[in-house]
């Protein structure tokens, strides 16, 4: 593409002072097809194009952070799994490694590489739903059941790690809820060989696709710094052209001896930070997790699972906050304790998809009805996350 | 008296082998996207689920049929059965068979033109009817969607008629053969280009997918037809499915040669107060084949891409389709006059047109099994499961 | 003009390598299963050892002593144990589960200290069994009394009976201590 065709093509469809006429208010969502849960925008609109837009937040929140002060520090695990339902075992992690820190709790080195397992097969789990989810809201559904497959089969393997197939509250302080044999990691390298070839398959099917390109490229342009001023993270915030990986910058569990690479936004159909970087940017981190999976395969040893922990947990006096990449950005929980009671003063929770939500407003503004549909599924928001 | 007793019957068992089509393609299709999607779909109600739809307008009769209190009471009523007849009656004067067609038209492709705009009026009237801004933007966007595609269809279907001769279906289905050498597709490059252009528009105008705008579930909820259920809504439904075949009988009347066969087998029923009703049934098959290749093609589009957004529909329509289809139309008459039929130039085209086609096929298929062999995946042949 | 010719051939090309590996798939075996009535072997049967189905409780094995009550974070569990002449220690007088509400955490399974159970089936007294067909058409049906009611009132009325006798023990043996009167649910 010539230059002049891409400033071209960069200028804002309309001038939104140009727009003469009355402009409609359609109210998208709490119940739309494509708002991905329960999250609402007013739009204004002229014509196709949007003058204005209203994200409205709220609709699934269930004071999952109030609700963590009422018990004591172990009760509320269950709960996290539903702050993102998609990434579960990511949520647990980070609650896990943040009461860890505060407690000075130790834990074995197995369970360690069974959360990484748990954390990466859910990552990629969670990267299925968005990829699939974006393909559904511009009108093929057929990758979408392909990405769903997928994940039904990763679901079949959680389900021999965990015990259940969603919200599967994995993590215990210190440790990890159950064992497994080498017959399931032999499964899951089996799977994995197969994942590959699906991954290759998909990006075929859907990702070179023509019309999905032109759906994407261009669109919903959020460049590096503008990432950073919505306080973008994730795959996100590296779709706009910044690698910050917390596996790589702030590592934790044993990221720090895996070999990855971190995918970054290049504008390979359009500019940097336009929609189908942030879509092909989870299809690269999704072939980053399989090598990850595979390294810790061939490390993982055994040993014990879970470590000596107290049963009525009381942390010192203090507050803590720990993050960790989850599947939809940094993943962070804020812990006051006061030292004295088995249950925590406050909890905050920081997610991605919130984080997300922040630039709909802006970024809307001059779209068509159509984009609006295409940059909101390419930022991978789950409402529960929103919301909490 | 006689003659209109017998054009009614006729007329209804049209219509109702019609509807029962479209019925039937419902389950058709959902079966086809279930296998592409690696599901079963629907196979409960009879044998392999072939009798679905009727459980499904069985299902659709018993609903309220609600319509919204600020709507426009009557329009909102008409539409569906606009649009319904719209699709219905292009059927009128397209061939299934030497003699099984409703009524002969000279001006066939003329009448088939003009009432498939039936179909905006109706979908516009719906969606301005039902009073509810989603309705109303899908009505919008069909209308601008199917007046634009009118155009390159029309401009395709003139190269047909320039190398026909004539504007009636019979004589356009007479003028082609039964071998793949004689169809229209296959005589020159710029029939070919018409076809690719007539079917893509063909499309656009059933609210097809990658054309679907109008609809777009995931943008408008559901477009027009949001506020309708019950039966109004199952006739919007059966018209998408009836365009099906529209689109089907018009393609390979157009450029695959129609009902034409080989061979000929036709039975004779007397009939008291008229001719002898006379029915073909080699080139009747041999039509409804090349028909369901098409259904499936359509079917099979829906459930691989996504949907364009308005103004790439807009660009591909008249930066790309109706420039092509002038150069398509101007070829054409170029051809027409400097390649004479049955010359050296227009028989070797024709037996390269046709190669190439078949080769086409031939690499699709490789790719097919070049995928399943680079998936691994095992083969499993049997459409049922 | 290139730009133009490629859009076109991008755009034809694409299309056609999508639709054949859709076609493909209608090659290939559909991967769902036809659920209930036309699977090869009942689902429990596929499931792994540690699935979490429905919450159960063995009430042989269980010893009454309320920790999975006090480890749920949601009140699932209301059960109560008691003394009686039945047997030493707690007598388990009710034991509700209200399905309803459970989230499958298996935090009540990991704090059950009855751990001798069948190996195969289970190995503590409060159990995910691999069933997990519990659906109800009133929220009623949803709570399963493991101690049918008839039983429960009847161990109730033992348990009373003992707690009166203890309580009369208790005081011929101090006279002027209170007696301590024990559950009246």
């Amino acid at each position: 593409m010539t230059s002049a065709t891409r400033e071209k093509e960069l200028k804002p469809r309309v001038e939104i002072t140009q727009i003469s006429g009355t402009e409609i208010e359609v109210n998208m969502g709490p119940h739309h097809p494509s708002t991905h849960g329960v999250i609402r925008f007013i739009l204004f609109i002229d014509g196709e194009i949007v003058v204005r837009a209203v994200p409205d937040v709220g609709y699934l929140h269930r004071s999952i952070e109030k609700i963590a002060e009422s018990m004591p520090y172990s009760f509320f695990m269950p709960y996290t799994d539903r702050v993102d339902y998609v990434a579960a075992i990511n949520c647990n992690l980070g609650y896990a490694l943040a009461i860890e820190a505060m407690g000075g709790l130790e834990v074995p080195e197995r369970a360690t590489w069974l959360r990484m397992i748990g954390v990466e097969l859910n990552r990629i789990m969670s990267h299925l739903v968005g990829v699939g989810a974006l393909p559904l809201d511009l009108g093929a559904f057929t990758p979408f059941v392909h990405a769903l497959r997928e994940r039904e089969h990763m679901m079949d393997l959680l389900e021999i790690l965990t015990g259940t197939r969603m919200n599967n509250n994995y993590i215990r302080f210190g440790g990890v809820c159950q064992d497994v044999d080498d017959e399931f990691l032999k499964k899951l390298e089996k799977y994995l060989d197969h994942f590959v070839l699906f991954l290759e398959e998909y990006d075929r099917l859907i990702g070179t696709n023509k019309i999905f390109i032109e759906r994407l490229k261009n669109v919903g342009i959020v460049s590096g710094e503008k990432a950073l001023s919505y306080s973008f993270s994730g795959p996100n915030l590296r779709a706009s052209g910044i690698g910050l990986d917390l596996r790589k910058v702030d590592p934790y569990c044993f990221y720090n001896d895996m070999k990855f690479d971190v995918p970054v936004g290049k504008g390979i159909k359009g500019t940097v930070g336009d929609s189908f970087d942030r879509y092909i940017v989870r299809i690269e981190e999704m072939a980053e997790c399989e090598k990850i999976l595979r390294q810790i395969l061939s490390k993982i040893k055994e040993g014990p699972i879970q470590s000596k922990v107290p049963k009525k947990l009381v942390l010192p006096a203090g507050e803590a906050y720990h993050h960790t990449e989850s599947a939809r950005g940094e993943l962070g929980y804020h812990i006051i304790s006061d030292g004295k009671s088995a249950s925590p003063y406050r909890i905050k929770i920081r997610t991605g998809s919130f984080a997300s939500m922040t630039s709909l407003a802006e970024i809307f503004k001059g779209m068509m009805v159509a984009d609006v549909i295409a940059y909101f599924a390419s930022l991978d928001i789950v409402a529960p996350e929103v919301d909490r | 008296m006689t003659q209109f007793i017998y054009m009614f019957i006729f007329a209804v068992i049209y219509l109702l082998s019609i509807a029962v089509a479209a019925g039937f393609l419902t389950v058709v299709e959902r079966r086809i996207a279930g296998r592409m999607q690696s599901r079963i779909g629907p196979n409960r109600v009879g044998p392999q689920g072939i009798v679905q739809w009727i459980a499904d307008a069985v299902k659709a009769l018993q609903k309220e049929d609600i319509i919204p209190t600020d709507a426009h009471s009557f329009l909102f009523k008409i539409a569906p059965y606009l649009v319904f007849m719209g699709v219905f009656l292009t059927l009128v004067p397209i061939p299934f068979g030497a003699y099984t067609l409703m009524e002969n038209l000279d001006t066939g492709i003329f009448y088939v033109l003009a009432m498939a705009s039936f179909v905006v009026i109706g979908v516009m009237m719906g969606g301005w009817a039902s009073n509810n801004k989603w309705s109303l933007l899908g009505g919008m966007r069909s209308a601008a969607q199917m007046i634009s595609y009118e155009v390159p269809a029309a401009l395709a279907v003139f190269v047909v008629v320039v190398m026909a001769g004539t504007l009636n279906f019979q004589k356009i289905v007479f003028s082609q053969g039964a071998s793949p050498v004689d169809w229209y597709v296959f005589r020159n490059p710029f029939a070919f280009i018409a076809f690719n252009i007539f079917f893509i528009a063909a499309l656009a105008e059933g609210n097809r997918v990658p054309f679907d705008i109008p609809e777009a579930e995931s943008e408008l909820v559901s477009g027009y037809n949001t506020e309708y259920s019950g039966m109004r809504f199952l006739f919007f439904f059966l018209a998408e499915w009836g365009n099906l075949v529209v689109i089907g009988a018009l393609v390979s009347t157009l450029f695959f040669g129609g009902w034409n066969f080989w061979f000929e087998y036709t039975l004779e029923f007397s009939v008291p107060g008229r001719y002898p009703i006379r029915f073909e049934v080699l080139g009747f098959l041999w039509f409804l084949f090349k028909v369901s290749i098409f259904v499936f093609i359509i079917i099979w589009i829906r459930w691989t891409l996504p949907r364009l957004r308005i103004d790439q529909l807009m660009d591909i329509c008249w930066k790309y389709m109706v420039p092509i289809g002038l150069f398509a139309s101007i070829g054409i008459l170029l051809w027409m006059y400097f390649v004479p039929e049955k010359s050296l130039a227009d028989t070797i085209m024709r037996y390269s047109m046709t190669s190439f086609g078949g080769l086409t096929i031939l690499y699709f298929f490789y790719r097919v099994f070049q995928n399943l062999r680079v998936t691994k995946a095992k083969i499993y042949a049997n459409p049922f499961v | 003009m290139t730009t133009y010719l490629k859009n076109i051939w991008e755009a034809s090309a694409t299309v056609f390598e999508g639709m054949a590996i859709t076609f493909s798939y209608l090659l290939q075996r559909p991967i769902t299963v036809q659920y209930p009535d036309r699977l090869k072997e009942p689902v429990p049967k596929t499931l792994p050892k540690n699935y979490r189905g429905r919450l159960m409780v063995d009430t042989e094995l269980c010893t009454a002593c309320a920790l999975c009550q006090k480890a749920c974070p949601i009140d699932v569990i209301e059960m109560k144990g008691a003394r009686t002449e039945r047997k030493k220690g707690l007598t388990l007088i009710y034991f509700n589960i209200y399905h309803g509400k459970c989230m499958y955490c298996n935090l009540c399974v990991e704090a059950c200290p009855a751990e001798e159970g069948d190996e195969e089936a289970h190995h503590t007294a409060i159990y995910f069994k691999k069933d997990f067909e519990g659906s109800g058409y009133e929220l009623k049906d949803l709570v399963e009394q493991f101690i049918p009611r008839e039983e429960a009132i009847q161990r109730l009325k033992e348990a009373e009976e003992t707690a009166a006798k203890r309580a009369a023990k208790a005081a011929a043996e101090s006279a002027p201590a209170e007696p301590k009167k024990e559950g009246n649910a």
